[in-house]
């Protein structure tokens, strides 16, 4: 087997590779939004607690425009039954998790996670 | 075009980490951080969850109708991977009603999930569910 050892990859006239019918997301995060704290993450520098239920996660690398892809999921210990978080309101230095409760009322969420597919800056 | 054709990429100052240039040909992101480590597509339709495809999973358990747990063949460094998911409750067509997808207990080998109907009164199991979890490996 062929093996390639090296710190980065980029093409010849330095811009970025393309992977064989694939795409590697460009950022993640696990978070608590009862603290509210961050667990674990990938491009993503810090968050702000908006209001009840309504988070910013600030990237450290920007996206190119605000049209990325943002699929959530979350976790509400208090509750039986998952909600669907929204994820609408994102900049290129920002993607948004608003979680509610069964109700359809905002509520902070115990586990929160979030994944982004979309294009640099 | 140049092209490279190889088996294996290996970080040199670390194994396990390689910057790839990003698309605005500035800013470099890490590959392997980036890289979904484990994903399912699941029908649990009739009582018995199976996979339909999946990566990095070596079995599904039924724990109750609604309720399932996955386990990882390869295991996860942390319990603080990100974890994402989405249901149908009814059938597997476009029209079918969206189900709610909800997070379980996550240990560094298994993750459990349930999935519920859309007006989160019962707990169901779903003929298409799709899982995927991005994070550090052990």
């Amino acid at each position: 087997m062929s093996t390639v050892h090296c710190n980065t990859v980029q093409t010849s006239s330095g811009g970025a590779v393309t992977l064989t019918k694939q795409e590697a997301s460009k950022a993640r995060v696990n978070a608590n939004g009862d603290t509210p704290v961050i667990n674990g993450s990938f491009n993503v520098s810090s968050l702000t607690d908006n209001a009840n239920g309504n988070f910013d996660f600030n990237v450290t690398n920007s996206f190119s425009n605000a049209n990325f892809s943002t699929a959530a999921s979350s976790h509400n210990s208090g509750a039986s039954f998952g909600t669907s978080p929204y994820t609408g309101g994102k900049t290129t230095t920002l993607f948004k998790i608003q979680t509610a409760n069964t109700g359809g009322t905002s509520a902070d969420h115990d586990i929160m996670d979030g994944i982004v597919q979309g294009g640099l800056a | 075009m140049s092209e490279i054709l190889v088996n294996k990429l290996t970080g040199t100052s670390t194994a396990g980490s390689i910057l790839v240039t990003g698309e605005g040909n500035s800013t470099t992101t890490n590959l392997q951080q980036g890289l979904a480590k484990a994903w399912q597509s699941i029908t649990a339709s009739g009582g018995t969850p199976s996979f339909n495809d999946s990566f990095n999973t070596s079995s599904i358990t039924d724990s109750n109708v609604g309720r399932h747990t996955l386990n990882f063949s390869n295991s996860f460094s942390s319990v603080n991977y990100a974890v994402t998911g989405s249901c149908q409750t009814s059938s597997t067509s476009q029209l079918s009603n969206s189900g709610e997808f909800r997070v379980g207990d996550l240990t560094t080998g298994t993750e459990a999930f349930s999935t519920a109907n859309e007006g989160q009164t019962v707990f169901v199991d779903c003929p298409r569910t799709h899982i995927y979890q991005l994070g550090d490996l052990a």
